[in-house]
């Protein structure tokens, strides 16, 4: 399966998802208009991970900032690897967070303290 | 001799315009925009705002100004009932206006919307209003949680969120218009957090 590379812009995260290694990195700003048409692709690249590798997953998220759309966003792709762990998957997430910044670091405690798959906060 | 005429029925009048610049109290606005709030704008603006806030060292204050005044723009470009095609994207009009104050900042937003929308939005600020921090927070997961309405690129959260960073009440004031049509104002209040 092919590797996903999307460049940062001033409004969307950087996206480098190794399929090789199993390791899905995002960082970045993400407060675009239209979030699912962005998130699209790293859905779709997900799910096929999910479906046809079937191997274990870390996903490191960096984030200076997110919008609310972008933040429903990650809901979504959060249930899809708690489906993915509920199912036997091995699934790993890091929310990393810059020292003092407690928006991002309660953004990414909302959306994670219901998910039955390890994750963890890493101040940067 | 110059065949230029100077024809003043084509503009608004020099008071109109001070009456604009004026409104926001001339020493206090920090950004005043009216017009398409493009992403491309709203970057800019967004990135100019929060670049300027003065005597922030921690940025806490900037982050909440960056997320509201995101939030506040966001909704101008899905809801507003002026809209213009820029690009080949639908894109919405309306005016943003920020002022700074000794304690505080307010931030203000104000677009067009049709009346049959009025009630929605009525209801879910009144609703919002009524909520302590612990029930909204609970509120929003609900919201990020529940299927999306069909063509709906937002996801019903913007408002919780400016509830929950603001220090007040989210105001929202109503101005009614012709032909169905009402200007819905938010006005924002953020104090500076030391």
């Amino acid at each position: 399966m092919e590797s996903l590379h999307i460049d940062e812009s001033k409004f969307t995260m950087a996206v480098d998802f190794n399929t090789e290694k199993g390791l899905c990195i995002m960082s970045g700003n993400s407060y675009p208009e239209d979030a699912i048409s962005f998130f699209e692709p790293l859905n779709r690249w997900l799910s096929q991970y999910i479906c046809e590798v079937n191997k274990p997953l870390t996903v490191e998220i960096k984030l200076n900032y997110l919008n609310s759309s972008s933040s429903k966003c990650f809901m979504d792709i959060f249930d899809l690897l708690d489906d993915y762990h509920q199912d036997g998957g091995n699934v790993h997430v890091k929310w990393f967070y810059q020292e003092d910044d407690d928006e991002i670091k309660e953004a990414g405690e909302e959306l994670l303290e219901d998910m039955s798959f390890n994750f963890e906060y890493v101040e940067i | 001799m110059s065949t230029k005429n100077c024809e003043h029925e084509f503009f608004m009048s020099d008071s109109d315009l001070f009456s604009l610049y004026s409104s926001g109290g001339l020493e206090k606005t920090i950004l005043m925009f009216k017009g398409l709030l493009t992403q491309d704008i709203l970057v800019v603006l967004a990135e100019m705002l929060t670049n300027n806030l003065s005597n922030d060292p921690r940025q806490k204050t900037t982050k909440k100004m960056f997320s509201i005044f995101v939030e506040l723009a966001q909704n101008i470009h899905r809801y507003s009932a002026e809209r213009f095609v820029v690009e080949g994207k639908d894109v919405g009009a309306g005016i943003v206006l920020v002022n700074e104050f000794k304690t505080y900042y307010t931030l203000i937003s104000g677009n067009v919307i049709d009346n049959e929308k009025l009630q929605v939005l009525k209801n879910n600020i009144e609703q919002i209003n009524n909520m302590d921090e612990e029930s909204l927070k609970n509120y929003r997961k609900d919201k990020l949680k529940q299927k999306r309405e069909e063509g709906d690129k937002g996801a019903g959260v913007g408002l919780i969120d400016i509830a929950r960073k603001s220090s007040r009440q989210i105001e929202l004031r109503i101005k009614e218009l012709e032909n169905n049509k009402s200007f819905i104002s938010f006005y924002i209040l953020l104090e500076k957090e030391l």
